[in-house]
C-alpha cells in the first residue's frame, strides 16, 4: 500500500498542509497584481514618470483627468482612456519602453522592466 | 488696478476690440457660479468652433492634429461641466460677459473664414495662442478665485491645467506654422 493510497484521516491532514503550503508558496513566487504597478494620468503628467517592474508583470494606466489621453509606446498602447478608464498591459520581456501620450505629445513616461 | 481686472482687459482686447465697452459692463470677478459656469463653456465652445473651422479649410497637419485636440479636450470639459451642473441641479446663467466672448469670436471665425492656404494656419495659430493665454488668464486669475462651490473650482482647476497645455502646444504651433 503506498501512502498516496492511504486514506487516514493523518494522511489527509498532512496532504492538506502541504497543498496550502505549496499553494502558499506558489502565491508568494508568483508575479501578483502587487508585484504590477500603477501609472495614474493627471494634470497632463504621467505619475510616476518612470516605473521599474519585473518581467512579467503588470503596469495598469488610469486616467484621472477631464480630458482623454493613451499611453502609447513601440510594442504597446492602451488606446484612448477617457475619465476613470484604466488598462493593464503586461510587459513580459525586460527593456525599457519609453511611451507618450498621442494627444499631448509633451506628455512622456517610461517603463523599465528588469 | 487689480490683476483681475487686468485680465478681463486683456480678453476684451483679444476677442472684442469693438466691444471693449460691453465687455467691462461685467467684470469677470464678479460674476457668481452659474455665470462663470456658462461664460467657461461658452469658452470652450468657442475654441470647438474654430477647430471644426480649420479642420475645413487647412491642410497643414500640425494645424490639423491641434484642432483635432482643441475638439476632443474641449468637449470633454464641456462634458464634465454640463455632468456637475446636472448633479448639481443647476442651470447655467447667460450673462454679459458670455456674450461680449461669443461676440467677439463670430467676429473674429468670419475674418478667418475669408481666409486660406498659410495666412490662414497662420492666423488660426496666432489666435489659439492668444485665445489660450487670456482664457487661463481670466480663468486662474478671476474665475477660480471667486468660484464658492468647491466641485466646480476643482473642475475649473483641472480644465486649467489642460488650457495651460494648449497655450503651451499653441506656442509650438505658432513657430512650426511660421517657420
Amino acid at each position: 500500500m503506498t501512502p498516496v493510497a492511504n486514506s487516514g484521516a493523518g494522511s489527509a491532514a498532512w496532504g492538506r498542509r502541504t497543498f496550502l503550503g505549496a499553494l502558499g508558496l506558489a502565491v508568494l513566487m508568483r508575479p501578483s497584481r502587487a508585484d504590477g504597478a500603477t501609472v495614474e494620468i493627471h494634470q497632463l503628467k504621467f505619475t510616476p514618470p518612470e516605473i521599474e517592474i519585473a518581467a512579467g508583470s503588470t503596469v495598469t494606466f488610469v486616467n484621472l483627468d477631464l480630458v482623454p489621453h493613451t499611453a502609447t509606446g513601440a510594442s504597446f498602447d492602451t488606446g484612448t482612456l477617457t475619465k476613470d478608464q484604466r488598462k493593464e498591459v503586461q510587459f513580459p520581456t525586460a527593456g525599457e519602453f519609453p511611451y507618450f501620450c498621442k494627444f499631448h505629445r509633451h506628455m512622456t513616461g517610461k517603463v523599465v522592466v528588469r | 488696478m487689480s490683476r483681475k481686472l487686468l485680465a478681463g482687459l486683456a480678453l476684451a482686447a483679444t476677442l472684442a476690440a469693438g466691444c471693449a465697452a460691453q465687455a467691462m459692463a461685467q467684470d469677470p470677478a464678479k460674476l457668481n457660479d452659474l455665470e462663470i459656469a456658462h461664460a467657461a463653456y461658452v469658452a470652450g465652445d468657442i475654441d470647438i468652433r474654430n477647430a471644426h473651422l480649420a479642420l475645413a479649410l487647412s491642410d497643414d497637419p500640425k494645424v490639423r492634429e491641434f484642432a483635432g485636440l482643441m475638439i476632443r479636450d474641449h468637449e470633454a470639459v464641456n462634458q464634465a461641466a454640463l455632468a456637475l451642473l446636472d448633479k448639481l441641479k443647476a442651470k447655467p446663467q447667460n450673462n454679459a460677459f458670455s456674450q461680449t466672448l461669443l461676440k467677439g469670436a463670430h467676429d473674429n471665425l468670419a475674418k478667418m473664414a475669408q481666409l486660406s492656404g498659410r495666412a490662414f494656419d497662420k492666423s488660426y495659430a496666432e489666435n489659439e495662442l492668444a485665445y489660450h493665454h487670456t482664457v487661463n488668464q481670466v480663468v486662474g486669475d478671476a474665475f477660480i478665485p471667486n468660484v464658492e462651490n468647491a466641485e466646480l473650482k476643482a473642475l475649473l482647476g483641472q480644465a486649467l491645467a489642460t488650457f495651460k497645455a494648449h497655450e503651451q502646444h499653441a506656442a509650438e504651433m505658432v513657430k512650426e506654422v511660421g517657420s
